[in-house]
């Protein structure tokens, strides 16, 4: 939100001359100002007490530091240490990375595929099809997470025993075989992606895909139709379009999604929970702050602490993010 | 919020200073202008808004768990899958959700048809 309220100051600035307004200006400039506090409160909040002891987060609030700014013996940097020396963080950290990096390349992959091919291939059913897509986005993914489960664990189960009247006149003719056993034939074969990076990174995946699909169609298909028409002229065919034109044209979406999908990943964790789990040597970041807090919630000062620590990240790699991992 | 605003620095500058050369307040350059070159971003955040707010479920699970009439169909919908341990009538809330969203879908086709009719 900071962000994104920044540059429409330096728009209104732009926009000045045209107006010679500078009283609706400050009205601008205020109501941003008033939005951009109202948003930092709960993340200044969550470093200062990151930098209080135990005791004193407990019982008082963070807002009180205010009242005696002079005490210097009130910060402390233990709760850093503590969270720095817990043990397997670097590694979480890691693993955040592991998680987050490919569950963000691969959505924009195939969404730019298919992004091209529902905006600019003429084919039977496009809206149909894009609008089950996109429709699919209603479901929440908490119910979706069982089936995946089951998928990851079992395979892809196929119960035939449907199919047990054909294939019961067939074994009338070969009168060795039991017909006991052909009745609840599954056919299948085991996945065992739990507890796995491809198991996750196919989640985020299959979670992100119809709002890339849907944004990037929404992108791809305002692009000029001349450019496309003309490459089709010299004679390129759709990969090549696609990887010369397309790609190119549309990098400032492929930026935007990349973040969203990329923050949204980050702060993730149930997905994580679910089909990562909890063992030390693959926990993420999310996990291992849960953890940190400790079975009761009794570790409170460190949780800032590891929550504080968490947003160097997103800073680094764009600025949206450390608005929205205060405000997950 | 960052799609609409990337969207408003996407109208071209040369427009905005030829309504205002015209004589447009800054008001009538909003509504008349740039309203309607980003009427497509505002159509998707509209899309997806409506179909956030569909699905909402965490918030009213939390606050107060559908008691008091603040039920909302997804949190039905998980409540019959998860709590009664009812995955048949989950699922056939789920479908219906799917057909809730329809109409906003038809909007989007109808605007992309449009698109297409003209480029």
């Amino acid at each position: 939100m900071t962000v994104v309220t920044e540059p429409q100051v330096e728009t209104s600035k732009g926009t000045e001359g045209g107006v010679g307004s500078t009283g609706s200006l400050w009205v601008v400039r205020v109501i941003v100002l008033a939005i951009v506090l109202i948003w930092l409160v709960p993340a200044v909040g969550l470093l200062i007490s990151s930098l209080r002891e135990p005791g004193a987060i407990d019982t008082t609030g963070w807002w009180t530091v205010f009242g005696s700014l002079g005490d210097t013996g009130q910060w402390t940097l233990n709760n850093y240490r503590e969270v720095l020396d817990s043990g397997g963080f670097a590694n979480a950290f890691l693993n955040t990375l592991i998680v987050a990096i490919p569950a963000t390349v691969m959505p924009i992959t195939i969404a730019s595929f298919a992004a091209y091919a529902f905006s600019w291939m003429d084919f039977r059913g496009r809206y149909i099809l894009f609008v089950v897509v996109v429709a699919l986005l209603v479901v929440p993914l908490h119910v979706a997470l069982i089936p995946i489960l089951r998928l990851y664990a079992g395979g892809p189960e196929l119960d035939i025993s449907w199919m047990s009247g054909a294939v019961g006149w067939l074994v009338n003719l070969i009168p060795q075989v039991d017909m006991g056993q052909i009745e609840t034939v599954r056919i299948g074969f085991p996945l065992q992606l739990n507890n796995s990076f491809l198991g996750v990174w196919l989640a985020h995946t299959g979670f992100g895909l119809p709002l890339a699909i849907y944004l990037l169609r929404n992108y791809i298909g305002s692009l000029p139709s001349s450019v496309i028409e003309s490459a089709e002229i010299d004679g390129a065919d759709h990969f090549k379009i696609f990887t010369r034109l397309i790609v190119p044209l549309s990098v400032p979406a492929l930026a935007s999604f990349a973040i969203f999908q990329f923050l949204w990943v980050f702060n993730d964790f149930l997905v994580a929970l679910v089909f990562l789990g909890e063992a030390p040597q693959n926990r993420i970041l999310t996990i291992a702050l849960n953890q940190l807090n400790g079975a009761f919630g009794e570790a409170w000062h460190l949780l800032t602490a590891g929550r504080s620590s968490r947003w160097c990240c997103p800073w680094w790699c764009s600025s949206p993010s450390s608005a929205s991992s205060s405000g997950a | 919020m960052v799609i609409l605003s990337s969207a408003i620095k996407g109208v071209p500058e040369d427009i905005l200073e030829a309504a205002r050369i015209d004589g447009a307040t800054e008001i009538q350059v909003f509504w008349r202008v740039i309203v309607p070159s980003i009427m497509s971003s505002i159509v998707v955040v509209f899309t997806t808004m409506v179909i956030n707010v569909l699905k909402v479920f965490d918030i009213v699970w939390v606050m107060t768990g559908g008691q008091d009439g603040t039920e909302v169909i997804a949190e039905r919908m998980i409540r019959n899958m998860f709590t009664f341990r009812h995955f048949g009538r989950g699922a056939a809330i789920a479908v219906f959700m799917f057909i809730a969203v329809i109409p906003v879908m038809y909007l989007n086709i109808r605007r992309f048809r449009a698109e297409e009719a003209i480029r």
